[in-house]
């Protein structure tokens, strides 16, 4: 008898668990398919609002012609309103991801830096992705971008991609993707304006369960001891959300695994920039900044609030120093704003890179550039379990 | 005299006429012809108003008989024993094609394919270049000859430019088996095309159970020429007439997978993901079948073979009451409704 409920309530755990992942529907959650302020193409203006076909045009023609863009002229892949990814600049997406003036969304769509929405840095200028992609090669060596055709090249052939695909997609899923902050682009990330924006890459492995990732339990930074940095200009609230309580990643999607699944992949990206060569692993588990406690007491009390000396072990998330888009840093996609105040890093000097580092650290050294010693994957010149990043 | 010869005459012309006759309309032939257009001083040519003289001494043309009562509610009128499905009427339930009403009474051009009896389509854009939207051969379509059957219409066989003589011999054509070798074998008079007609309700789709089934194929790159649906199937037809959606050439349709340029036709639904679902029938998005023996009220997608996605998986095919003849309003603003046809297949994106 007991055995007979012990299989009935496993039984029943199973069906609500398969019932768990079947497809429903996430796309008018998202808020592409929000009916107030999702897609609204400025030329198929008879559909509402969050409408499939402000996107997809099912023949690229109403009433005899396209609709605007139609130039290049015809029929685009997934039946899109153009081609899907040309260059750095030139993409699918940039059609209406590209600020107040000269998109195809309704009413314009501004969308801001990561400083800005979790560090609540709001003096950040920069109101468009298309902006924050414009950033670094070629059209400015004192800023840096996410280089769109590398992700593209990396992720064709793996985890579901093809050649076809859109490098925005690697970290997007375009019918679950929501805001964060949901539709509030001018204001930084509160509690009551959470969303869930990057689902992870390796997901895409079956499309049809990728669903937004970091809204579930496993998918916090809180997997980690985390400390969840100050906001700008604040030692009381907290990223991402400008909490003043949680501090400990239970409202921070799990960046390390979701970067990690091309930056700790094998063999890594590679960069055309870079000269063509494979970026640096990032082997989180194994670095200081990661997963491995401090090797030298002194680093460990060397650091500035909210970080204290008694935790060796801090774990950080990548968004903590880098933009996921772009940034105006020279290099690396440098957050402009870390821990509180901003950062300024020009060029590769001591002092430049002093202003990131001393975010967090007191200590320095009156040498050469920190990231000479200090990069990813650095290890001790003598100690080899010793890391030095 | 005079008047018994005639008299004579008609009986022998009769009897010559009912010998060539098989049994599909049912009824006295006078209920639709007339061997004059006269009697004692009348038109008889009266159905849809005087429509003057036809080819095959109808007494109406196709819109005379089949538009018989245009503010009457029945969707198949009965004329003294002969049932006339009707194309367009002013009752609730439409035909499986739709209902030529929603283009012609409220003029609103949008809604269906404008032959020119019922009204002229007013954008000249949807002729392009070609005589229709996405043509890829020159047709010759325009607003005033766009018609039923015909060289300018859907009917019958488009090889010919004369709607009724299109379709001669049809309405007299045994279609107990269709098999697309005659206009009167084919599907609904659709010439070359297969598919299984609904006996139960006939000219209406009803229900899962109750509906007519279409052909299709899994093989979204054949053409269609101007006369010959690409492999007999219903989505072949209206390639015909709009080839770019439909057909081989893959600068305009993106070929046989995923990314598609245009939305697929002729392609079966994926076994695998969101299509997995729809295992229901619907007719709010039907599917296509290769084997449309039987009625069925099942989906079962298999990826290759059947189930099948065409263009009347979201159009009507005559007129309904919806933007750019759709099967639902999906141009309504309530998002919810505008999507409903899209999840009957993409299950996912709700
Ligand atoms: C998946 C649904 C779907 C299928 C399948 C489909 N269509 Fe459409 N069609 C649409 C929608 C929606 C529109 C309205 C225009 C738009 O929003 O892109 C449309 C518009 C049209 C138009 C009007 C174009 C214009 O310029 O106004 C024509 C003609 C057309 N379809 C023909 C076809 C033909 C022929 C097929 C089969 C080969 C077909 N459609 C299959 C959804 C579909
Ligand atoms: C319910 C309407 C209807 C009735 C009743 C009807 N016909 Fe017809 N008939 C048509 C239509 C419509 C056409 C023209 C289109 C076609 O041929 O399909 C036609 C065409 C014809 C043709 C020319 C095509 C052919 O099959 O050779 C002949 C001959 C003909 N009818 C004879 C008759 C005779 C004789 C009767 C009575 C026994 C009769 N019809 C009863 C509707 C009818
Ligand atoms: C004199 C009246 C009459 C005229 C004129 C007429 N029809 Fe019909 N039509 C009928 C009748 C009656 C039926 C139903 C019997 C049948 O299925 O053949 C019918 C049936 C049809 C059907 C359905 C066939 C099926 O498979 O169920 C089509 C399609 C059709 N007609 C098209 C046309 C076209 C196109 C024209 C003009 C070229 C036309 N008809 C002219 C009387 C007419
Ligand atoms: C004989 C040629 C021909 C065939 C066959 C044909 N069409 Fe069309 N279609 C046209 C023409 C011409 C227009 C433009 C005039 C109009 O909209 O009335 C058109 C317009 C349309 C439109 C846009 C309607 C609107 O009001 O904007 C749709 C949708 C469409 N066709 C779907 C289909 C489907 C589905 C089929 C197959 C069942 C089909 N067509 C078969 C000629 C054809
Ligand atoms: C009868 C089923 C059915 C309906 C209804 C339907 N689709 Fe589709 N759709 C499909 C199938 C099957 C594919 C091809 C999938 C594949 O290649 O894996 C497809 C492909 C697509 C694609 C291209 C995807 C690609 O990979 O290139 C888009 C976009 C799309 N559909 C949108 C729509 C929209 C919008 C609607 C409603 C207007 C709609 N569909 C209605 C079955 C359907």
């Amino acid at each position: 008898m007991n055995n007979m409920k012990t299989i009935f309530l496993c039984l029943a755990i199973l069906i609500f668990l398969v019932g768990g992942v079947s497809n429903a529907g996430t796309y008018l959650d998202s808020a592409h398919g929000n009916s107030t302020y999702g897609v609204d193409r400025t030329s198929t203006t008879q559909y509402a609002t969050g409408h499939c076909a402000h996107c997809h045009e099912q023949h690229a023609s109403i009433g005899g012609d396209e609709p605007s863009p139609d130039s290049p002229a015809g029929p685009d892949d997934y039946l899109l309103f153009s081609d899907n990814h040309t260059s750095q600049t030139v993409n699918f997406c940039f059609g209406c991801h590209r600020g107040t003036v000269g998109g195809y969304q309704t009413g314009g769509l501004v969308n801001r830096s990561y400083s800005y929405r979790a560090g609540g840095w709001t003096s950040d200028t920069l109101d468009n992705i298309l902006q924050a992609f414009t950033y670094g090669p070629p059209a400015s060596t004192t800023s840096s971008s996410h280089k769109l055709d590398d992700i593209k090249t990396f992720i064709t052939g793996k985890w579901g991609y093809t050649a076809n695909s859109n490098p925005c997609i690697a970290c997007h899923n375009p019918h679950a993707v929501q805001g964060d902050p949901a539709n509030s682009a001018s204001s930084a990330k509160s509690s009551g304006t959470r969303g869930y924006p990057v689902s992870l890459p390796s997901d895409h492995a079956d499309k049809y369960v990728w669903d937004v990732y970091g809204d579930d339990a496993g998918e916090k930074m809180s997997n980690y001891v985390y400390q969840a940095p100050y906001r700008s200009g604040s030692t009381s609230i907290y990223e991402p959300d400008g909490s003043t309580t949680t501090t400990d990643g239970t409202n921070l999607t799990d960046y390390v695994t979701l970067c990690t699944d091309c930056h700790h992949y094998s063999p890594t990206p590679v960069s055309t920039r870079l000269g063509n060569t494979n970026l640096r692993d990032i082997d989180w588990a194994a670095s200081v900044h990661g997963g491995k406690a401090s090797w030298s007491k002194t680093d460990a009390d060397e650091r500035k609030l909210p970080y204290k000396a008694e935790e060796k072990n801090y774990v950080l998330a990548c968004t903590d120093c880098h933009e996921p888009h772009g940034s105006p840093n020279y290099c690396y996609l440098i957050r402009k704003e870390v821990n509180g105040a901003t950062t300024a890093v020009a060029a590769d000097t001591n002092t430049d890179w002093d202003t990131l580092c001393t975010r967090c650290h007191t200590y320095t050294h009156e040498s050469n550039s920190c990231i000479n010693c200090h990069y990813h994957g650095a290890l001790h010149e003598s100690n080899p379990n010793q890391p030095l990043f | 005299m005079k008047k018994s010869l005639i008299y004579i005459v008609s009986i022998i012309f009769f009897i010559v006429l009912c010998s060539q006759v098989n049994a599909e309309v049912a009824g006295n032939c006078a209920n639709c012809h007339t061997m004059h257009n006269s009697q004692s001083g009348s038109d008889m040519a009266t159905y849809g108003g005087t429509s003057g003289n036809n080819p095959c001494l109808t007494r109406g043309d196709c819109i005379g008989c089949h538009a018989y009562d245009t503010s009457g509610t029945d969707n198949v009128v009965n004329i003294d024993g002969s049932l006339v499905p009707q194309v367009w009427h002013n009752g609730t339930k439409d035909l499986a094609a739709g209902n030529f009403k929603y283009i012609a009474s409220n003029d609103n051009d949008r809604k269906g394919h404008n032959v020119a009896a019922i009204d002229p389509e007013d954008t000249a854009a949807m002729f392009g270049t070609n005589g229709a939207p996405g043509a890829e051969n020159a047709l010759g379509i325009t607003a005033a000859n766009f018609s039923c059957a015909g060289k300018y219409g859907c009917h019958g066989d488009r090889a010919v430019t004369d709607e009724i003589i299109s379709v001669k011999g049809a309405h007299h054509a045994d279609d107990g088996t269709i098999d697309g070798m005659s206009t009167g074998t084919s599907y609904r008079f659709l010439k070359g095309v297969l598919g299984l007609e609904n006996t139960n309700t006939p000219w209406q789709n009803i229900s899962p159970t109750d509906h007519n089934e279409y052909k299709g194929i899994n093989g979204p790159d054949t053409t269609s020429s101007t006369t010959t649906p690409a492999n007999a199937t219903i989505s072949g037809l209206c390639g015909e007439c709009h080839g770019y959606y439909h057909g081989t050439n893959t600068t305009e349709t993106g070929g046989t997978t995923s990314p598609w340029i245009r939305h697929p036709t002729d392609f079966s639904l994926p076994s695998i993901g969101e299509y997995a679902s729809y295992t229901t029938y619907s007719i709010v998005a039907p599917v296509a079948r290769t084997d449309v023996s039987a009625v069925s009220d099942t989906v079962n997608p298999g990826g290759t073979t059947d189930d099948i996605v065409m263009c009347l998986s979201c159009h009507g095919a005559h007129a309904t009451n919806f933007y750019k003849l759709m099967r639902w309003e999906y141009d309504s603003t309530t998002l919810a409704t505008a999507l409903e046809g899209c999840n009957v297949c993409h299950t996912s994106k709700n």
